[in-house]
């Protein structure tokens, strides 16, 4: 039987609140599996699930620091790769999230453009 | 699942790690889940052994995600955390479970379109002039009398309800009961005992159940 605690953290992987979200987008977007994500981070595989289970880090620079530095110290990661990652992640979400609203306007003005019956 | 049912957190360290969620610690849910999913399902499976064991983790789940999502609508002057958590997952496995049966009876709804069609759908059959009549008797077998209604309570007539629905999982029943914290054996003859009565009732009133 699986992990509770391991299928909870997939199960999150799309809610921005959890790093498992930042972590799984940034992952996809350098093809990285689990493992070479581990290896990328430095992260001991048997911390992975609990590293994926943290709060994103706050964006606010002083903020996503304190935060990196303390979660790097608790699985003993690489501070550096770890803040590239989650940058990288943070970014590709507000792009998808962009892109989505673009999409409702879109839709929103093609709907507008349709000839009137 | 062999977990125990209860977290080896005190109280004190719940609480602890409840304000460490609120500060915003980034590692507060990891340890968060950490301590109380496994026995929340634990106590999930055990009080409802009836109930697939998929199902208890998934609610287990929604009711963890949705804490740590909003730790501020819990009130610890008001219950204990671990109380909390389960008395929100049970409300989540209810909410499971009835979407379940809700797909479930929209599937039976369609296989009955689906038997109609090679029936007779093409045979006029709503021109046979007894149609009204067909209706009325099987609704009166369905619906139970006006004396039966009377002498329904509220947990039986949902009982008779599911009954009529074609509903065989006792689980369903002991949980309209509320008796799903009781040993399965004891479920089942609670679950019986309510049944017969019904439909000692419905014979009494004139009419076999089907």
């Amino acid at each position: 039987m699986a992990d509770p605690l391991d299928t909870l953290a997939r199960w999150v992987e799309n809610e921005p609140f959890f790093l498992a979200s930042t972590l799984a987008l940034f992952a996809q977007s350098e093809a990285l599996d689990d493992e070479a994500l581990c290896r990328f981070l430095h992260c001991p595989p048997e911390s992975f699930t609990m590293l994926r289970l943290c709060r994103t880090p706050d964006e606010d620079p002083s903020g996503f620091q304190r935060d990196m530095k303390r979660i790097a110290e608790q699985f003993g990661l690489d501070e550096t790769a770890l803040a590239a990652a989650v940058r990288h992640g943070q970014a590709l979400q507000h792009l998808r999230q962009t892109t989505t609203a673009a999409g409702t306007f879109l839709a929103a003005r093609d709907a507008e453009e349709e000839p009137q019956p | 699942m062999h977990d125990s049912p209860h977290s080896n957190l005190s109280a004190a360290d719940a609480l602890r790690v409840y304000r460490r969620l609120l500060d915003r610690d980034p590692l507060a849910p990891a340890d968060f889940a950490a301590a109380f999913l496994k026995p929340l399902i634990a106590w999930l499976q055990c009080t409802n052994p009836g109930v697939e064991p998929i199902a208890c983790e998934e609610a287990s789940y929604e009711a963890i995600v949705r804490f740590l999502l909003h730790p501020t609508k819990y009130d610890p002057q008001r219950l204990a955390l671990e109380a909390f958590l389960r008395m929100a997952a049970q409300r989540d496995l209810q909410n499971l479970l009835r979407k379940e049966r809700r797909h479930h009876q929209n599937r039976r709804d369609w296989n009955v379109v689906e038997q109609a069609s090679e029936d007779g759908k093409y045979l006029r059959k709503d021109d046979d002039p007894s149609l009204p009549l067909q209706i009325e008797e099987a609704r009166q077998r369905q619906a139970p009398s006006d004396t039966m209604q009377q002498q329904m309570t509220d947990v039986e007539r949902r009982f008779w309800e599911q009954m009529q629905q074609g509903e065989r999982r006792h689980a369903v029943f002991a949980a309209i009961l509320g008796v799903t914290h009781l040993p399965i054996p004891e479920q089942k003859r609670q679950v019986k005992r309510v049944k017969d009565r019904l439909k000692k009732r419905k014979e009494r009133a004139g009419g076999k159940h089907g």
